[in-house]
């Protein structure tokens, strides 16, 4: 083996000695014991190399987003696997929106005919939802829904405009397209915003109202807004804890 | 999946597979998405993976394609952003002992050309073997060797170039041919 040969090889060993039992390396390292400048570069490339691993193992990433990450679970739903979000990190309170992936990419999805808008939210919710996307970026998200023929939100309940972005999902159904935005807001809360691509009147016989005066409506542990905008219709969910007033007014307060 | 064993694989690659997306991504909101899309997709479909001492490998991967595909959805420009990314994000230090400090690795490898980055950040985080680099990146092991040993040479160069210009000194032998005089 002549020492370029050796060379490439031994670029490719690591320097923490992972690498050392390797029979690879074998050759190429009872080549550099006994060829000094073969033996001298080898030893310059470990050094550096250990210099710059050591550089890279400073780095940690925000430990917001690995507790974030921490607090998923994997659920089994029959065939399918859910995991679920926290609602409530700081409080340490655990309640869970379960996940379903995939969906979009399967068909359209089956809703119930007559179900009102709130219902359909609270089943997509329960039984058919799942983040496509997670990013704190906003931007990013909606470029994701449009990618997939989504809806797109066009203007935001105010209290909605301060708080984070953590993920999307967009779904085709019997109901026509739908899609979803979760929020997060400082004390930890998720909400989730419903965007219907079909017209308000084809989805609810209801006349609906428009922001920034929605409808307040309670299903199950659900407390939601509906409302209308730019011919679209809109769901804002939350999850109402045990014995705490649902308080989803508060979104639509400037 | 158990909690436990979820728990576990965050604890374990959370770190290094955030360094791994920060190399790739530049900066630190396009890393931690990737990070978190990357144990999102575990979540999803890591039931499916029947050899479970192929995560790590399984992780890495995924993130990697992860990368591809949302490069194409990427509007802004992110050039330069390392050491930004730095500042907000990542909880940084010396590394001890060493005459190369974490942000000026981190834009070295930034500036990488783009098919030395990926299997350079991961000979760097010593996690991977060179065959376990070459299944990650979908690439023969030959070209795993050529990449990895061009782009230390093209690292080394960016360092020391970097060095010279902030008035450090890195104890580096020139690279054959070139003159670093």
């Amino acid at each position: 083996m002549d020492n370029s040969k050796a060379k490439l090889i031994l670029s490719v060993y690591r320097a923490n000695g992972l690498d050392a039992q390797d029979p690879m390396f074998s050759e190429a390292l009872k080549q550099a014991e006994s060829d000094p400048e073969l033996r001298a570069w080898l030893g310059d490339q470990r050094a550096t190399d250990a210099q710059i691993a050591a550089a890279l193992a400073g780095i940690s990433g925000p430990a917001e987003g690995k507790a974030m990450i921490a607090t998923t679970r994997v659920a089994p739903r029959g065939r399918r696997l859910a995991w679920a979000w926290p609602l409530a990190l700081a409080a340490s309170v655990a309640i869970f929106f379960a996940v379903r992936s995939g969906l979009q990419n399967r068909g359209s999805l089956a809703l119930p005919e007559n179900a009102t808008l709130a219902e359909l939210a609270t089943n997509l919710s329960e039984h058919h939802a799942s983040i496509g996307l997670m990013s704190k970026d906003y931007s990013k998200l909606r470029t994701w829904i449009a990618e997939k023929g989504g809806p797109l939100p066009e203007h935001l309940p105010p209290a909605l405009e301060k708080m984070a972005v953590l993920g999307c999902e967009t779904w085709k159904t019997s109901r026509g397209k739908v899609s979803l935005v979760c929020f997060v807001g400082d004390d930890m809360k998720m909400v989730h915003l419903y965007v219907f691509d079909q017209t308000p009147a084809a989805l609810d016989g209801a006349k609906l109202p428009e922001l920034p005066q929605p409808r307040f409506e309670r299903s199950g542990n659900w407390a939601l807004a509906v409302w209308k905008d730019a011919g679209r219709a809109y769901v804002l969910g939350m999850p109402v804890e045990p014995g705490q007033p649902p308080n989803i007014e508060k979104f639509f307060r400037a | 999946m158990e909690p436990s064993t979820f728990q576990q694989l965050i604890d374990t690659w959370y770190n290094p597979l955030y360094r791994f997306a920060l190399s790739l991504a530049r900066n630190g909101d396009d890393a931690l998405d990737l990070t978190q899309q990357t144990f999102a997709r575990w979540a999803e479909k890591g039931h499916t993976l029947r050899d479970k001492d192929r995560a790590k490998s399984w992780l890495f991967m995924v993130l990697y394609r992860e990368f591809l595909d949302s490069r194409r959805l990427r509007q802004r420009e992110v050039l330069g952003e390392a050491e930004a990314a730095l500042d907000k994000h990542a909880a940084a230090k010396p590394a001890a002992g060493s005459g190369i400090d974490v942000a000026s690795v981190v834009s070295a490898l930034g500036s990488l050309d783009e098919t030395f980055r990926a299997p350079v950040t991961l000979f760097y985080l010593e996690s991977h073997s060179y065959k376990e680099i070459a299944e990650i990146l979908d690439i023969p092991i030959g070209t795993v060797m050529s990449r990895i040993a061009r782009g230390k040479e093209q690292l080394r160069t960016k360092l020391q170039l970097a060095a010279a210009d902030s008035g450090k000194v890195i104890p580096m032998r020139p690279v054959k041919g070139e003159s670093h005089g």
